[in-house]
């Protein structure tokens, strides 16, 4: 029953992670030879592959009708009734999203190669870039949730992984190993959730296939049945598994790592932090829609999240100065659009907006990469005041990433129509639970407001980079203690002038900017949507009426912003005006919403104390108990040695009274 | 009566006496050479023990190739033996040597096989003349190859003899076999309160033998048929008021041996005192005879005692996964680390057994082989780095990603696995764990899950404390004469790291034969 296209499902991610173990393997004795270029390119090629099999995924995929391409390897970790196979299955969304991880892992791998070029762990770089596109592929191919946590596990690891390639630097502002570890902490939390999820859903609904799940609640009678007399399982299973979904999708109150992960090479955040991994809890969301759909007390505690998230994201997003660190808050507010469109029940909008998303944040990271780059790994927007104006391609991929992101032109902004899809799927909805009702309208009108904080935080970064520098030689700064163990691009750059470095970073700048509008103008058509939406419900046309204020607001906002942040008179005199209004670094935004703080009150205080207090008892009371018996054995032998006195009578005396004590008992027993 | 599969008396059984007749033979060998021959003396070893290894994965595959399927399928209770003998020894007491194998016992074989073969390995320096080339350089100072090795193999015979026996005394013999070696090797190659630990550890095992010794002869006398046969003593219905008392008695007996929480106190500083291959031999094979033992013994001798315990010994198993885990936290010196996340560990065990279904007992037997082989890998790559850095302590290391790579790459890996990360062992054995908690029967063993589910947080916490600790950050700055593994050493954690991933990734064959082993236990369980 496994047909030839099946097994591309298996070649997909062992492709990529066969080159992840050769380059594991061989990467360190290449890179001694310095054949740098096979390292990256091996990976590039591996990817690359991954990329072009996915594309004879397309016809059965997305055009066919309902169909969808599964193989079936038997099982994996079986039992009787837990059955966790090794089923990997491509329907519409699978499709899609496989298309997404290839395309974004095949160029970003191989914008590395430039990016990376001097990197002398590169050989680990790659390999974790290839292994976790593979996990990727494995988490969105799995037929079961056991064979996705196999991938979400995978990628939560290659993140890791990523976020701590520059593992030395250990400074004041920046620790790369406690960003990592911070990282993979926060994911562990929504691990733990996760399988919790699975163990309720499992015992709820007796399976942990999705494909089988989902066909059981589309049968007519199948749904009231399924949930019959396991209700408060199924609801539970539904908020534990949201809980592993926020956080690797980064919602809070999980939000926390995404911008510490930033720590990572900067190609890493776009594919890992912007494009691809980030989504994976949206996908876990879409997959299991019909249970949402069933629970609506979990769809609220999303919008609550999500808005939250939203707000955290566009105020943090603001205030940053580390390009790095715009980007990252601008992708937690974009994720929480996603979530907002789930909440509302709509995976049509989510999706396409996670694919808007990704074309827009990709290139916005890649771009900044590039600038990042050629300003030797200065990252301080104000630093950079007009380093643009040498970058030619650079600054056209940053201003139609920026233009994308803000969704300032239909057909041309990647991010518009997909926002817009978002709005107005939430206008449509209502959000009820725990006994509260919240109209979609007022939801649309917050969420309009706080999104159009987009058009503000992107172009405050354009007007720094592409408008007036402070000082000319503001570019080159000391960064001779910076990367200095990472790397020879030091040496390998004289300090003057920013200039475009490397063709391979600059390729895929001019690739992207080309698709990012090309998936812009495609979003307008409702024959992408019809392709996206395949499995995610009725296409609905947009109206116009209802995208004006949007874009107004939105283009109003991106330009006078530009205007001022551009001009460095004009944007001290507005940064000294809105100083006064700083709460002497107490505020929440410095803070970062306290979202810190509660960690380190609620989880590792408690995790200390409890650590702390159980290695005291372990210390003191059960070797305390045991060194005790000892003192006793030693007590009670030296009491039993005093008997061996040596002399007869004494021995003579004790065997007499033993005799005694033996007859009288004997004696008295029988009597 | 005596149920004796098929394949008894096959010329294999004298290849399974082999295991064990090997080590004590290379032991006997060893002691006619002249101490000084340091590298003949750990060459020999190292044959007989790939000798071992051969002979064990060869074992492994004929078993694999035709196992015994045991008749459980109308709740037929006779553990199926292959490779079986019997021959009595000491008719006086009825006692027989009677070995044989089931797919429990092979891969507990083949997990102390490999983890002999790679220790032996990761001891190459041990008593090397410092001086010449580069492993040598390494080296510590003690000139005990000899003495080292004999002990070494004296334990492996012991270890070895345990897994093939199915007479209680005769399992108790070989289990008394590995206490006097174990003292020695801790007591003289050990590090650290080497004498202190090594009476410890001792003492309190000696109190597990002594109520394990109880507990045979209980059921020897109570029987009725004054056998020690497992195979013959599992049709025998006990009296339930003997079940009440004896179960306790062994499952707390071979629980000291196994780890079990609160009697893990020896473990910690037993393991961490000892010398390298004999904390991978002990954490990793000699444990796990304390949980086979329960599982083999109590649980399956003794299943209406185990019905009444069992929610009784469930609690100081998930106080163990968990406390384990967050003493580990604590902890400074990486050995001691490594010994209470095998606490954390090992109470995964006793959390499986305590189901009492099929999900939970497989798990706790996986998680007995993945342990074994995860617990053995950490303490062998913490060995290596200790060799180099002459310090356990995580303060005082930082950055070595830079100069021993190899080793660090394994260090990541290795503690990846002990996490439970997906694809690794460790997380087909938690796995199964935890639904069989959730399966089972009673709020308790829900709640028991959900505790240990928690642990993966904090097992999370201590291994990435230790690898932001020793390998990341800034390097120190003696770190740059630090050389990577050497190939002896590399072979060693490759072995290892090899087992761990095919037993990751595909379970399927192994759980299938191991399934099969249970039923009987489990139909006795449930009769």
């Amino acid at each position: 029953m496994n047909s030839g296209l099946s097994w591309t499902l298996l070649a997909l991610p062992v492709v990529p992670a066969a080159s992840a173990l050769v380059l594991a393997l061989c990467g360190g004795a290449l890179l001694k030879k310095n054949l740098y270029n096979v390292v990256g390119g091996l990976a590039t090629l591996a990817a690359g592959i991954s990329f072009v099999l996915a594309l004879f995924l397309i016809p059965a995929g997305l055009l066919g009708t309902g169909t969808s391409v599964t193989l079936d390897l038997g099982s994996w970790i079986a039992t009787e009734s837990f059955y966790a196979g090794l089923k990997l299955n491509a329907d519409s969304v699978g499709t899609l999203m496989v298309l997404l991880v290839t395309f974004f892992g095949f160029l970003i791998t191989g914008y590395s190669v430039g990016y990376m070029r001097n990197d002398r762990e590169q050989g680990r770089f790659f390999a974790s870039l290839n292994l976790f596109v593979a996990s990727m592929l494995v988490l969105v191919l799995a037929d079961n949730l056991v064979l996705i946590f196999l991938g979400w596990e995978g990628v939560g690891l290659c993140s890791y992984l990523l976020i701590g390639h520059y593992w030395n630097e250990r400074g004041k502002d920046q620790d790369v190993p406690l960003a990592a570890f911070r990282a993979f902490f926060v994911n562990r939390i929504g691990d733990l959730l996760f399988l919790l999820g699975v163990f309720f859903l499992f015992a709820a609904f007796g399976t942990i296939s999705l494909s089988e799940l989902s066909a059981r609640a589309a049968s007519p009678h199948g749904f009231g049945v399924m949930f019959a007399g396991r209700e408060w399982m199924a609801v539970l299973a539904a908020f534990l598994l949201l809980g592993g979904a926020f956080a690797k999708s980064a919602q809070a109150p999980l939000h926390v790592w995404l911008a510490d992960a930033m720590a990572g090479p900067t190609p890493v955040s776009a594919l890992i932090h912007a494009a691809t991994m980030v989504t994976a809890g949206i996908y876990l969301v879409m997959r299991l829609d019909w249970l949402f759909l069933a629970v609506p007390q979990a769809r609220f505690l999303i919008a609550v999240c999500a808005l939250v998230t939203l707000v955290v994201g566009a105020f943090m997003a603001l205030t940053q100065n580390d390009i790095k660190k715009i980007l990252a808050y601008s992708t937690l507010s974009n994720l929480a659009l996603m979530f907002l469109a789930l909440a509302a029940g709509s995976s049509r909008a989510a999706m396409l907006h996670l694919f808007g998303h990704a074309f827009f944040k990709a290139l916005l990271f890649l771009s900044a990469g590039s600038v990042i780059f050629s300003a030797h790994h200065e990252q301080d927007a104000r630093k950079l005041g007009g380093v643009l104006k040498s970058l030619p391609v650079t600054r056209a991929a940053f201003w139609i990433g920026c233009i994308g992101g803000a969704g300032l032109i239909p057909y041309l902004s990647a991010g518009f129509f997909t926002k817009e899809a978002v709005l107005e799927s939430v206008r449509e909805a209502t959000f009820n639970g725990f006994g509260l009702g919240v109209s979609g309208h007022v939801l649309y009108w917050i969420v309009l407001g706080v999104e159009s904080l987009s058009a503000l935080y992107l172009f405050r970064l354009l007007g720094y980079l592409n408008g007036e520098s402070r000082e000319k030689t503001a570019q080159v700064t000391d960064h001779s203690a910076h990367h200095g163990a990472h790397g020879a691009h030091d040496h390998a750059h004289d300090h003057h002038a920013p200039h475009e470095s490397s063709p391979a970073i600059r390729l895929v700048l001019i690739v992207l900017s080309v698709a990012a509008p090309l998936f812009a103008w495609l979003s307008g058509t409702p024959k992408l949507t019809a392709w996206v939406t395949g499995g995610l419900g009725e296409w609905e046309p947009m109206q116009w009426a209802h995208v004006a204020p949007f874009l107004v607001l939105n283009i109003v906002l991106a330009g006078v912003t530009y205007v001022v942040f551009s001009a460095v008179s004009r944007r001290e005199a507005v940064l000294s005006a809105l100083g006064s209004l700083r709460w002497g670094g107490r505020g929440p935004l410095d803070r970062k919403f306290w979202f810190d703080d509660l960690y380190a009150a609620v989880i590792v205080l408690p995790l200390k104390v409890i650590a702390w207090v159980l290695r005291l008892v372990v210390e003191n009371v059960f070797i305390g108990l045991l060194h005790l018996a000892g003192l006793i054995g030693r007590g009670a032998s030296r009491l039993l040695r005093r008997q061996q006195t040596g002399y007869a009578h004494h021995y003579a005396a004790a065997i007499l009274l033993f005799l005694t004590a033996a007859a009288w008992i004997l004696l008295w027993r029988r009597g | 009566m005596t149920p004796v599969s098929t394949f008894a008396y096959s010329a294999a059984s004298n290849l399974l006496t082999l295991t064990w007749a090997l080590p004590l033979a290379s032991a006997a060998a060893l002691a006619l050479f002249p101490r000084q021959r340091v590298s003949a003396i750990r060459r020999f070893a190292l044959a007989a023990n790939t000798l071992n290894l051969i002979l064990v994965a060869v074992l492994t595959v004929l078993f694999f190739k035709s196992p015994p399927v045991p008749n459980t399928s109308s709740g037929g209770t006779e553990t199926m033996l292959a490779f079986a003998a019997d021959h009595e020894w000491l008719s006086v007491l009825n006692v027989h040597y009677l070995i044989g194998v089931d797919a429990i016992s092979i891969t507990l074989m083949l997990l102390a096989a490999v983890i002999l073969f790679s220790g032996t390995l990761a001891s190459w320096t041990i008593g090397a003349p410092g001086g010449t080339g580069k492993v040598a350089a390494l080296a510590s100072s003690e000139n005990g190859a000899k003495e080292f090795f004999i002990l070494l193999q004296i334990l492996a015979a012991g270890v070895f003899g345990c897994f093939i026996s199915f007479d209680l005394f005769t399992f108790f013999v070989f289990n008394e076999l590995t206490l006097i070696p174990t003292y020695l090797l801790i007591a003289l190659f050990g590090s650290g309160r080497r004498e202190y630990a090594a009476m410890k550890l001792t003492l309190i095992l000696m109190g597990g033998s002594a109520l394990i010794f109880l507990g045979i002869f209980g059921l020897y006398f109570e029987s009725g048929i004054h056998s020690f046969s497992i195979l013959e003593l599992s049709q025998v219905r006990f009296h339930p008021d003997f079940q009440g008392w004896a179960f306790p008695v062994l499952f707390l007996g071979f629980g000291i041996l196994g780890n079990m929480f609160p009697f893990h106190i020896w473990s910690p500083d037993g393991h961490a005192s000892a010398p390298t291959a004999v904390s991978m031999l002990l954490a990793g094979v000699h444990m796990k005879l304390g949980a086979y033992g329960c599982l083999r013994i109590a649980m399956y001798l003794l299943p209406e005692g185990a019905g009444m315990w069992m929610n009784v010994f469930l609690i100081p198993a998930v106080v163990g996964v968990v406390w384990g885990g967050f003493v580990a936290v604590r902890q400074k010196d990486l050995k001691y680390m490594n010994a209470y996340s095998s606490v954390s560990h090992c109470g995964l065990v006793f959390v499986g057994l305590a189901t009492l279904n099929l999900i939970g007992l497989r798990g706790a037997v996986l998680q007995m082989l993945a342990h074994g082989f995860i617990t053995a890998t950490v303490f062998a790559v913490i060995g290596m780095i200790y060799q180099r850095t002459h310090t356990r302590r995580i303060p005082d290391m930082s950055g070595l990603m830079r100069s021993i790579p190899f080793l660090s790459v394994v260090f990541v890996i290795a503690g990846m696995a002990a996490l439970g990360l997906p694809g690794f062992a460790g997380f087909a054995a938690e796995l199964n764990i935890f639904l069989g908690a959730f399966a089972a029967a009673g709020t308790l063993a829900r709640m028991g899950a959900v505790l240990a589910v928690l642990s993966i947080i904090v097992s999370a916490i201590y291994i990435l404390r230790a690898v932001n600790g020793v390998l990341h950050g800034p390097p120190k700055e003696n770190a740059a004469v630090l050389s990577d593994a050497v190939p002896v050493e590399k072979i060693a954690l490759l072995t290892l790291l090899a087992a761990i991933l095919v037993l990751g990734l595909w379970p399927g064959p192994v759980v299938h034969r191991i399934d099969d082993a249970l039923m009987p236990i489990l139909n006795n369980l449930k009769r």
